[in-house]
């Protein structure tokens, strides 16, 4: 049995100076909540864990002309009361609401979604749409690739053993965009998605985009653009349809995640359409039916 | 007498909340003893399998370990009702998750780490994963041996050299007779999967093995002395030497009421030189090692006039039972002689059969059988009144046992049983279901969009159990006068010390602050109490608390009546005194005698207070082995659901509106735990009806031993709204007229749903869970079909 | 054996100082080393609640927190609800609405509303089912758990008093009570 050792680097470049001077397996850690249960189930087994929280640069969540920043240990609560900063990336913040229970959004990060890159990260879909980048730090510098190409299949990333996730940006929504996200769960609790599902359109640029995830290795986007001054929601379901491949597990069978894709992106248009916000957003909770005040559309749970 | 103190049907607080919100409770998880050792354990991969070999010298090296054992050095067989479990597996595994070794060591870590160096070399075998399966030509025996396992004799029946570990029969009347009398025959059948108790707290035992023999077992448990029971005959010692300890309990449901892991603690230990052992199961060995509910697969036949009277019903049980079956057996006794529905039946024949499978194991579960069994009773009569165009409220009202009928066991149907009528009519005027939109027309296609569906279903249980089932209390009086209660039923949640409190403090008339249940259990220093399980604990634990309580105030009456110079039956016990009838100011406190009276000149009189009370089960006999006739039951508890639900048939969602519930309890004994229970058990009842079930690959592994996978309803779960409604029809030999209510909130939750179902979708559902895949895509089935 | 770190902490206004090991979780350290055994084990993976606790004003599933990184941090736990053996109000309004039966989940349950309360004193019916829906209870079925914490925020719905006719949501029907 060997000694688990812990370190708190006070910057980012003293956390990659003890990833890059290590021989020994080094799991970063930030909210802990995939890390500790996969250290405690075995499946992952560090010499060394590295909190990455003493980096004051990565508790960063702003933004400014050049879009939104996301640091890597910022947790997900903030980014759901710090309206400000979130407002006009609707489909982000209701997939944040949807990722988990309010105790674990109080550790988990977008950043530690991100870098899991399990095929049902809620985050996903919509840092797709949105066209986020993911910023990479090693003993080389700095480099940013979008989150598309960041995960390349089922739990695996372009990140070498050396970097780290310093920051999640998307870049500035056009004027007057909206965007929503749909999640399939077995039960109104929290569950992980069986399908998720978000919709970006964006007047200013002319864009509009339709992403999926937990229905693939990695996730599914359709650039739907050319269809943006007629959007035909049954097109947009045949091109998406084409992109995924569903699998039949002890959450869902194939046919099932098929057919809610087409209900998601259904309801995604129909939202659309009807602006989202204006129409407000009615949300099982516990049961009784309220209809909420909520910027978006209506979050399926 | 004084109107106070009274506290039967009343809502006082529970006293044993206090500890709960300040975090002081101790659950065996929380104990800790000098020198304990810490124990993990090592399960098998495969769900049958011969054990080649075990090399545990590289565990039994490292360091901080104390004890390797394996199923090779204990030979014990052990079970509640049949003996067919070992300690750890012993040459064969039966099920993936099976214990093959445990390891003591000074941490968890470090047992866990040597668990990981075991080597074991198995020679995997063909397992058997499915009842239908298990009982054809050419199965594997799960049990090769099971004409050698001990069992009780005359009430359970293993089939030798197959994988019947009992078959419960009952027959009443013709029943091909009944069939070529009806007008209409109909044959259904209906599936229910395995599920897990999900107890907050899992399983966890602290042992100690102590010298001469002896032992001390702190568990988190139902059943005491069912545990120190088995304990003495497993090990060969006297029941003096096994103290068996329960702290609070974190949940049980069942899950906890027989034995399960407090042998292997016990071994541990012994072999540890006696040093204390703590077991506790992980979540996923919760899942995957201790015991679920069984599944069961329901074949029913009936045959009724074209009015929807019942004239005969054959149905065959197929439970599931998993590896073992020690308690499974009297699922499939039980449930069986409630196999008919509360109605009655002319002519039944029912079949159940306890199937021994290579799957986790099945116990007692809240209901004991009686939810598996009504999903497809209710679900079979919702289906038969909709052929025949009768409305089911109607067809059940026309159908339920009243005075003078005999239920299928042969047991007359008194006045006095209960009021199943009165139930259902309560629930269904509750949601409306005679004014129910399209009622009478169910749709011939698949409505579009959210769809509402009313549905009604009605229930009965009576105790499971054993024939000679007692219970017995002793009341101390302290020197203050307030009273100590020592009863040995286990409150692990479901509030019949509260309802007990009460009982006391209105039978010695004195408040209820003053009486302490004592909470923690120990067969050292309490009575015996057979088990906390079947809905009898209070009904039992009642009657014996009443007798103990009137012991006291007989005890009480003689040493006054000396003082009083009055004959004993002119005195009058009330709000902590005793005073002559007739001369109201010839009086002494309750505390002037508690421990005997003294008088002026100091002759002491009388003594420490100590009432005693007994009850036994009454009337009860065992069943005929072919037909199943005799008493079964000390008591039925009936109750109906009304549902009213919402699909989405374009996800397949359902949302409960409202469901009202109603049970004829005999008497509320304590306002707020009756109506806590009922919520509790319908939202476990939701879980069984749209959530829950394990998953097995096709090697027999279970897929979901985890909250990852294995989903319970959490607050957003809720329906919209419940109801809660109560008849009291006396229980003439109950503590105030009361009856058990414990499982009954759960056990007809799913059948009021999928009949809900029909009646929004046109569709008939005949499997368990009701999840929004299930809905989804047989909706989708009969919308292409058409 | 794990390297020793040392820590400084407040658990309910008490520092605390010593060393942990790195692979301690801040559920064991409380539970183990503090003898604060109210946080519960119930899944280790950050599932069912039973082990929340208030960490710097946040409630946090500390099954899934190591201790180390509790260095500095203010605790509250469930032993620090109540004050000089008095009950605080919500501990009280969940035994007056009998919303404990088990026991488990209560701690656990306790500390997401007293959370709850602390950054919101006047919570929504919504923002109370989000607070609590991550802790699982089995046996209460939740209606009595809400009564309570609505009871202790502002609605102040008065619970039935002991040995007052209690307020059943249904009704209790006798035979001869109908028609």
């Amino acid at each position: 049995m060997t000694a688990l050792r812990y370190a708190r680097p006070g910057s980012t470049a003293a956390i990659v100076e003890l990833m890059t001077s290590r021989e020994h397996r080094v799991s970063l850690l930030a909210g802990g909540t995939d890390l500790l249960a996969q250290i405690r189930s075995r499946l992952v087994r560090p010499d060394l864990v590295l909190d990455i929280k003493g980096a004051e640069e990565l508790h960063q969540l702003e933004r400014d002309a050049d879009g939104l920043s996301i640091g890597a240990a910022v947790i997900l609560n903030r980014m759901i009361e710090e309206h400000e900063v979130m407002k006009g990336h609707d489909a982000l913040v209701q997939a944040v609401r949807e990722l988990a229970s309010y105790p674990i959004r109080n550790r988990a990060t977008l950043v530690g979604n991100v870098s899991n890159a399990s095929p049902c990260a809620d985050t996903v879909p919509p840092l797709c749409v949105m066209g986020a980048m993911v910023e990479m730090l090693g003993q080389f510098g700095r480099r940013q690739i979008p989150v598309t190409e960041f995960i390349v299949g089922n739990r695996e990333t372009r990140l070498e053993h050396e970097e780290l996730v310093t920051r999640v940006t998307v870049p500035p929504p056009g004027h007057g965009t909206w965007s929503g996200f749909r999640k399939r769960k077995r039960v109104k609790g929290h569950d992980l998605a069986l399908a998720n599902a978000a919709l970006l359109h964006d007047p200013e640029h002319r864009r509009l985009r339709l992403a999926v995830g937990s229905c693939s290795p990695r996730p599914a986007l359709a650039v739907l653009d050319d269809m943006f001054d007629r959007p035909d929601a049954r097109e947009a379901i045949r091109r998406i349809q084409d992109g995924i491949h569903p699998i039949d597990d002890v959450r869902a069978s194939i046919e099932y995640r098929r057919d809610m894709v087409a209900v998601m992106v259904r309801q995604l248009f129909a939202d659309m359409q009807s602006g989202g916000a204006g129409g407000g957003s009615r949300q099982q909770v516990g049961g009784r039916s309220k209809h909420l005040q909520s910027s978006g559309a209506e979050v399926l749970s | 007498m004084t109107t106070e103190h009274r506290y039967v049907g009343g809502n006082h607080p529970r006293p044993d909340a206090y500890d709960k919100v300040t975090g002081e409770a101790q659950y065996v998880h929380d104990m800790a003893l000098p020198g304990m050792l810490h124990a993990r354990i090592r399960t098998s991969p495969h769900a049958s399998a011969r054990i080649v070999s075990i090399d545990v010298s590289r565990a039994a090296a490292l360091p901080g370990v104390y004890v390797v054992l394996t199923g090779a050095e204990l030979d014990h067989q052990l079970g509640l009702y049949m003996a067919d479990k070992r300690i750890l597996a012993r040459s064969v595994v039966r099920y993936q998750g099976d214990p093959v070794v445990a390891v003591a060591a000074q941490t968890e870590a470090i047992a866990a780490h040597a668990c990981d160096l075991v080597q074991v070399e198995y020679e995997p075998l063909v397992p058997v994963l499915d009842p239908e399966a298990a009982i054809s030509e050419g199965a594997p025996l799960v049990h090769p041996d099971l004409h050698t396992y001990s069992h009780m004799k005359g009430v359970f029946f293993p089939v030798p050299h197959s994988n019947i570990a009992h078959h419960q029969k009952i027959r009443k009347g013709d029943v091909e007779r009944g069939f070529a009398e009806s007008d209409c025959v109909f044959d259904n059948s209906f599936d229910n999967p395995p599920v897990q108790h999900v107890p907050l707290e899992t399983h966890a035992v602290i042992a100690r093995a102590l010298t001469r023999g002896r032992m001390d077992v702190i568990t988190s448990a139902q059943s005491p002395f069912t545990v120190r029971n088995i304990l003495a005959h497993t090990f060969g010692v006297p029941h003096n030497n096994v103290r068996v300890r329960i702290p609070c309990v974190g949940g049980g449901f069942g899950g906890k009421a027989g034995i399960h892991l407090e042998p292997l603690a016990y071994m541990l230990s012994s072999r540890a030189g006696g040093r204390p052992v703590k077991i506790v199961a992980t979540r996923e060995e919760e899942f995957n090692t201790l015991p679920s509910r069984q599944g069961l697969k329901t074949r029913i036949k009936t045959g009724v006039t074209r009015e929807g009277k019942l004239v005969a019903i054959k149905v065959q049980y197929l439970w599931d039972a998993g590896a073992h079956a020690d308690y499974g057996v009297n699922v499939g006794r039980a449930a069986a002689t409630a196999g008919a529905g509360p109605y009655s039946v002319p002519h039944c024949h029912v079949d159940s059969l306890v199937v021994y499978t290579n799957k986790v194991f099945g116990t007692a579960f809240r209901g004991f059988g009686h939810l598996e069994v009504m999903w497809g009773v209710e679900r079979n009569l919702d289906i038969i009144a909709h052929q025949l165009r009768i409305d089911p409220h109607e067809m059940r009202q026309r159908n339920f046992l009243r005075p003078g009928d005999t239920t299928i066991t042969g047991e007359v149907f008194t006045e006095n049983h209960g009021r199943p009528d009165l139930c259902l009519e309560q629930v269904a005027g509750a949601i409306g279901y005679a004014t129910r939109p399209g009622r009478g027309q169910t749709p011939t296609r698949v409505p579009a969009g959210k769809v509402r569906g009313y549905g009604i279903a009605s229930l009965h249980k009576a105790p499971a159990m054993p024939v000679f089932t007692s219970c017995s209390c002793v009341i101390h009086f302290n020197e203050d006068a307030s009273v100590r209660v020592l009863i040995s039923g286990v409150d692990y949640g479901q509030g019949t010390y509260t309802a007990l409190a009460g009982i006391a403090a209105q039978e010695l008339s004195i408040p209820v602050e003053k009486v302490l249940v004592t909470f923690d259990q120990d067969t050292g220093t309490q009575p015996y109490d057979w088990q906390t399980v079947a809905s009898r604990f209070a009904f039992m634990g009642g009657n014996a608390v009443i007798q103990a309580a009137r012991d006291c105030l007989d005890q009480l009456r003689q040493t006054a009546a000396q003082v009083l110079h009055s004959p004993v039956d002119d005195l009058v016990c009330d709000n902590e005194t005793i005073y002559v009838r007739h001369n109201p100011h010839q009086r002494l406190s309750y505390r002037q005698l508690a421990l005997g009276y003294t008088f002026d000149d100091g002759n002491s009189i009388g003594g420490p207070i100590i009432g005693r009370g007994r009850y036994i089960a009454q009337g009860l006999t065992h069943l005929d082995p072919q037909t199943g006739q005799g008493k079964a039951a000390i008591n039925w508890t009936y109750g109906a659901h009304g549902v009213v639900l919402e699909v989405d048939t374009e996800t397949g969602d359902i949302e409960v509106v409202h469901i009202a519930s109603s049970f004829d309890a005999g008497k509320v004994l304590h306002a707020g735990m009756c109506r806590t229970q009922v919520e509790g058990g319908v939202m476990q009842g939701l879980g069984s009806s749209l959530i829950e079930g394990f998953k097995f690959d096709e090697q027999g592994r279970l897929l979901n031993p985890s909250f990852v996978d294995y989903k319970i309803p959490t607050v957003k779960d809720m329906p919209r709204q419940m109801s809660q409604f109560f008849v009291e029809t006396p229980q003439l030999d109950g503590p105030h007229g009361a009856r058990g209510i414990g499982e009954h909130p759960m056990i007809a939750v799913p059948s009021a749903i999928g009949n809900a179902l029909f009646d929004a979708l046109g569709i008939q559902f005949h499997q368990l869970p009701l999840t929004p895949e299930r809905v989804y895509l047989t909706i989708k089935k009969h919308r292409t079909d058409k | 054996m794990s390297r020793e770190l040392p820590i400084q902490l407040t658990v309910n206004g008490t520092p605390w100082e010593g060393t942990v090991p790195a692979d301690l979780t801040l559920l064991r350290f409380l539970r183990e080393r503090l003898a604060l055994t109210g946080a519960k084990e119930g899944c280790g993976i950050g599932e069912c609640g039973a082990c929340t606790v208030i960490v710097n004003g946040r409630p946090i599933n500390t099954c899934l927190m190591l201790a180390v990184e509790a260095d500095g941090a203010v605790l509250q736990t469930v032993e620090g609800e109540a004050s000089d053996g008095q009950l605080s109000g919500l501990q009280q309004a969940f035994v007056d609405h009998h919303a404990v039966q088990c026991g488990f989940c209560t701690p656990g349950m306790l500390m997401s509303v007293r959370a709850l309360l602390q950054r919101n004193p006047s919570p929504t019916e919504e923002e109370i089912v989000e607070a609590i829906a991550g802790n699982l209870c089995r046996c209460t079925g939740y209606s009595a758990i809400l009564s309570a914490i609505r009871s202790a925020g502002p609605a102040r719905e008065a619970p039935d008093a002991p040995g007052e006719a209690p307020r059943l949501a249904g009704s209790v029907a006798r035979p001869g009570d109908e028609r």
